[in-house]
């Protein structure tokens, strides 16, 4: 019996349109100011473009540092037998969980490092999870046959020039990535010119005309970046798609690579990786917490001991609503990343493209243009309950956010092979169900962490934690309030606690990736 | 796997879905000051009046001053009936903007002429000085001299040995706009100008200047008194100026809290309570004996602390008379000049 | 001739500037078997997948049983409405299922589910002499068990034409001479068309029907 459920438009269409919908709802008339070519005309100005270029290329640079550390670190950790590698494993994505900020504050205390070179440097520490996390998945597919090859023609040399070629699709996008969240951090580049060396960057002139007039004018201050943001993931798509190459051979993964007397090196480098990463800055921010003058009364000890109780007492109810609604926001890009992620791997070439990066403008633009379009479309009178309720922030959030959970999917439904999908086709499983049994439950790992991700943005997000009346009472504005107000010891503290407690997601999705292995 | 999917869902459902509705409240506030003391004071007008309070605060990390944003951003359909400002540019730009209503009363005209608005539309109080706080151990080390007031800050004999927040933002943007509005915008963008080239630092915050004096990388700052406050309780040993400024610029800068009712407020009764209660000698004298160590302006207030650990205005320090509506004006216009020279 | 079981005419196909499979025609009729020879890479996948509906062609046109399934390259009737089966040169077995839930999930789809559907699997399993393999996810299947449970998967739902994807490729000539059996039992109870492609031509010989070859200029002789 045909059924309309057998057909993916309904179900992909209906995705689209929620997915359109939290793009052109808030984010309408910024796109309307790119339109109009306003995101080239204010470039004339030349202290404008002297910004925009200085940003440009500190993001690049940003980058390409986060790709040189993240993929040794990914094949180290991934596809290496060192030591302690599955708990290196485990601890890379940590980093994505700090506030930049705080990884700034870290390095800073430690080094004294500052100016324009420490902050292209943090940036590129702060987001090497990035490249790392997606060469990681890449690496995990790499066929047996082909790596075993490798190792016997050209030893360890061509094995990893191999697992390098492997990634290397991943780490186009992984790179690109890291490029879009670099350029439109503010906070980094603005603390590291309080400290040293002053220089503007381009996000610190869209914050300032969003401040000052109008949302038109801080769309229009707004529109160059985004622009330059969407090229540069449709780049990174373009790489990925003519520079990639799709794994074929057995289904047999390859085992990780054994080091033989260069074990401790290797184990070194890895380690030292991982401590430019987090645990360097960590142990200043450890650090940071009991630390005070010399006429502060009581030791480092209880000092520290109270920061956390303090944190602890305060910031507890703020922590529990900022997972909540992180949860909920994940919960929704649980729904709706899985239709996206198959819509757009089907769609070939400038099309699909297209559409992932249109898919992914209210991650390129920045949070406060967004936030001020959701004030804009969802304050309505009647609306009052779904304005200041929790509804419309889950819908903002997953929305912002939505994007990394299609990426990471599509980039996994991207491997399963097209006889499955055609298999239930031919067999005429409904959509919603082809979906689920032949892209979800087999990659319900990558769907968990995809929603997790989601999870993690939405509690380290500030604008939009300032701007909804929902999510106000959150985390991120107490964490950000203290750290104005100069409360370091607390600030420390709640910024641990944060870290930890968003580690609990991470954690969750290693057990249930455990508990899948231990299903099949 | 499905068999534990299932309960995690559930459980997620359980925890969320209840929390979609928007909260019950009588009285919407936007506060842009330290939650740390806002929040206390919110709950205790919640016990003293029985109402409900939906609380919003802000930061003032990334420059974007979130809730003055917001309020403008809601213009059409306000959701806050109060907003309880950290400084005062703000609120008068607000006012200016027609986002705010008169909300005067009894309480309200017991504080101080110069910090209200001549049509009640805003109060100010508990107010924090602009000062000079210095490391007495590392000026002596370095052989540095403090500068006797504002202006000279910038002339080489001290400059390489001090340092300030850009005046982008916050009370120090305030602070130049007044200056500027006094001295005249040529001169202070000359002062400024000047500055850079005889090395004065300057940083992206009166909490980041401030702790930079702390970590002896330079001997003085100018900053605000709760961050000099934060920093003495933070065990450094720091000590505070009030400079005193020149013929022209006589008595130091305070800045005050203000408060003002928005226009279209769906809650007046409440928001007028609210006010009426922050401006009140308790709520003043709670802020005084805070860590911020926030100055009160009503003179009803009685405060047993020695001058040296609270200096009052008028009693042990001149104030500094500013028209503030024109230095709102000025801000307008020297904030974009102000950006021109530091966003580079 | 209006009973044909396949009826394809005029087929042209091609990715881009290469044209893969011109003016292609092909009739068959209820239990006739075709085994298509050819080079990789000379369409002969392509020609599959047109025919059960997973691909539009330039031009051509197609009836099965005498329903119109393919007008002017574009298909008409959706792959699951054609009443075929393709088993696929990697198999294409969804990687979470277990055997019986592969089978019951084709049959689920043509409205027979609960122990109607079990039975039929059990019994389609039982066949193909894999009834142990019943609960069994494919990560833990030997290849010629998840051969054999692809080809379990097309048959239990009884097609009127099976399509065959180099289905014996890989394996040694005695498991090939086996699968081959194994068909021609399956296949002596239904009268179903078959349509085997594969690039080798002692395979093709062992279908025991006709041989066509899939040539370079994607022409059928």
């Amino acid at each position: 019996m045909p059924s309309p459920l057998r057909h993916p438009a309904a179900l992909q269409g209906l995705a689209v349109l929620i997915a359109l919908g939290l793009v052109i709802g808030p984010l309408g008339p910024l796109l309307w100011a790119v339109l109009r070519g306003d995101a080239i005309t204010q470039l004339s100005e030349p202290r404008v473009a002297l910004v925009f270029w200085r940003s440009v290329w500190m993001a690049a640079l940003s980058a390409g540092l986060a790709v040189a550390v993240g993929l040794p670190l990914a094949i180290l950790a991934y596809r290496t037998r060192i030591w302690g590698a599955e708990l290196l494993a485990m601890l890379m994505p940590l980093t994505l969980l700090l506030p930049p900020l705080l990884m700034a504050q870290g390095w800073n205390g430690l080094t004294g490092w500052d100016g324009l070179w420490a902050s292209v440097f943090v940036l590129g520490m702060c987001y090497a999870p990035l490249p790392a996390l997606l060469a990681s998945r890449a690496l995990r597919t790499q066929s047996a046959a082909a790596h075993e090859t490798a190792l016997m023609l050209g030893g360890r040399k061509l094995a990893l020039r191999e697992m390098v070629r492997t990634a290397r699709p991943a780490v186009i996008l992984g790179a690109s990535l890291a490029f879009l969240f670099a350029i439109t951090d503010f906070a980094v580049p603005d603390y590291m010119a309080a400290l040293g060396e002053t220089f503007g960057v381009y996000p610190g002139h869209v914050y300032t005309h969003f401040r000052d007039d109008d949302y038109w004018s801080g769309a229009r201050a707004a529109a160059p970046l985004v622009l330059l943001c969407g090229l540069v993931l449709y780049l990174g798509l373009w790489a990925r798609d003519h520079w990639g190459a799709e794994e074929v051979g057995s289904e047999r993964q390859a085992q990780s690579m054994d080091w033989g007397r260069q074990t401790a090196l290797t184990s070194l480098i890895g380690w030292s990786l991982l401590s430019l990463t987090l645990l360097a800055p960590l142990v200043r921010i450890v650090y940071e917490l009991g630390v005070a003058g010399p006429e502060a009364p009581g030791t480092w000890s209880t000092r520290a001991s109270e920061s956390v109780q303090a944190a602890l007492d305060r910031g507890r109810e703020d922590i529990g609503r900022s997972f909540r609604n992180g949860a909920m926001a994940g919960g929704l890009a649980l729904l709706l990343a899985p239709a996206l992620a198959h819509l757009l791997v089907r769609t070939k070439g400038w099309c699909g493209r297209s559409i992932m990066t249109l898919t992914a403008l209210p991650l390129l633009a920045p949070g406060v243009g967004y936030g001020m379009g959701a004030i804009s479309f969802a304050n309505r009178p009647g609306w009052s309950n779904f304005y200041q309720g929790t509804g419309l922030v889950v819908l903002v959030f997953a929305g912002r956010f939505l994007p990394i959970a299609v990426f990471l999917l599509a980039e996994r439904f991207r491997s399963v092979p097209r006889s499955r999908d055609d298999a239930a086709v031919l067999h005429g499983l409904s959509y919603p169900r082809r979906l689920i049994q032949v892209f979800v439950a087999p990659q319900a790992s990558a769907w968990l962490l995809a929603a997790t991700l989601v999870v993690v943005f939405a509690v380290r997000e500030l604008d939009l934690a300032i701007l909804l009346p929902g999510a106000n009472q959150s985390a991120a504005v107490r964490y950000f309030n203290a750290l104005h107000f100069a409360r370091d010891g607390f600030v420390a503290a709640f910024g641990l606690l944060i870290a930890i407690l968003l580690f609990l997601p991470v954690m969750a999705y290693a057990a249930w990736t455990s508990l899948c292995r231990r299903d099949d | 796997m499905r068999a534990t999917l299932a309960p995690l869902l559930l459980a997620l459902a359980a925890w969320t879905i209840p929390a979609c509705g928007g909260p019950e409240h009588d009285l919407v506030v936007y506060a842009s000051h330290d939650q740390e003391h806002s929040e206390p004071i919110i709950q205790m007008f919640e016990e003293l009046t029985g109402l409900t309070v939906h609380a919003q605060y802000d930061v003032e990390q990334n420059k974007t001053v979130g809730l003055v944003n917001r309020i403008r951003a809601e213009a059409g359909n306000p959701y806050a009936d109060v907003f309880w400002n950290n400084e005062i540019a703000h609120t008068i730009r607000l006012k200016e903007a027609g986002l705010t209503q008169p909300a005067e009363s009894e309480a309200t005209r017991t504080m101080p002429e110069e910090f209200r608005d001549s049509e009640g539309h805003w109060v100010g109080f508990a107010a924090r000085a602009r000062v000079i706080m210095y490391s007495p151990e590392l000026l002596a080390a370095r052989g540095a001299k403090l500068p006797p007031n504002i202006l000279d800050m910038s002339a080489s004999a001290y400059a390489g040995h001090g340092g300030l927040a850009r005046p982008l933002t916050g009370t120090t943007l305030t602070h130049f706009a007044v200056l500027s509005q006094k001295l005249g915008r040529e001169r202070v963008l000359q002062w400024l100008h000047n500055s850079r080239e005889t090395d004065l630092s300057y940083t992206n915050g009166n909490a980041t200047v401030m702790r930079r004096v702390c970590q002896n990388d330079f001997p003085w700052c100018l900053t605000d008194t709760d961050d000099a406050a934060a920093a003495v309780a933070n065990g450094y040993p720091m000590q505070v100026v009030y400079p005193n400024q020149t013929e022209n610029l006589r008595g130091t800068l305070l800045i005050p809290n203000t408060v003002c009712m928005i226009s279209g407020a769906k809650n007046p009764e409440a928001a007028q309570q609210f006010i009426d209660f922050l401006v009140s000698p308790e709520v003043e004298e709670y802020l005084a004996k805070s860590r911020s160590k926030q100055i009160p302006l009503n003179p009803k207030v009685t405060l047993n602390l020695p001058p040296e650990d609270l200096p009052l205005p008028y009693r042990d320090y001149e104030v500094l008379a500013v028209d503030w509506e024109a230095t709102a004006a000025e801000l307008d216009v020297v904030q974009d000049e102000f950006q021109k020279l530091f966003i580079q | 001739m209006t009973n044909l079981a396949l009826d394809l005419r005029e087929l042209h196909c091609s990715f881009g500037d290469r044209q893969v499979l011109h003016n292609v025609a092909l009739q068959l009729e209820a239990g006739d078997r075709v085994a298509i020879t050819g080079r990789s890479g000379h369409g002969k996948t392509t020609l599959l997948r047109v025919l059960a509906g997973l691909q539009d062609a330039d031009q051509g046109e197609l009836k099965l049983h005498g329903r119109i399934a393919m007008q002017g390259g574009q298909s008409t009737l959706a792959a699951w409405e054609r009443s075929l089966q393709l088993v696929f040169q990697d198999l294409g077995l969804w990687p979470t299922r277990t055997v019986a839930q592969h089978l019951m999930d084709a049959l689920a789809a043509q409205g027979i589910r609960g122990a109607k559907a079990k039975q039929r699997s059990a019994e389609t399993l039982k066949a193909l002499s894999i009834a142990e393999l019943f609960d069994r996810k494919p990560s833990r299947l030997s290849g010629g068990e998840a051969r054999r449970v692809a080809l379990a998967r097309a048959l239990v739902s009884r097609p009127q034409l099976l399509l065959l994807d180099e289905p014996f490729a890989s394996l040694d000539a005695e498991s090939r001479a086996d699968g081959f059996a194994l068909l021609e039992q399956v296949l002596a109870e239904s009268n179903a068309a078959v349509v085997l492609v594969t690039h080798d031509h002692e395979e093709a010989k062992q279908l025991n029907g006709r041989i066509l070859q899939l040539n370079e200029e994607g022409q059928l002789r």
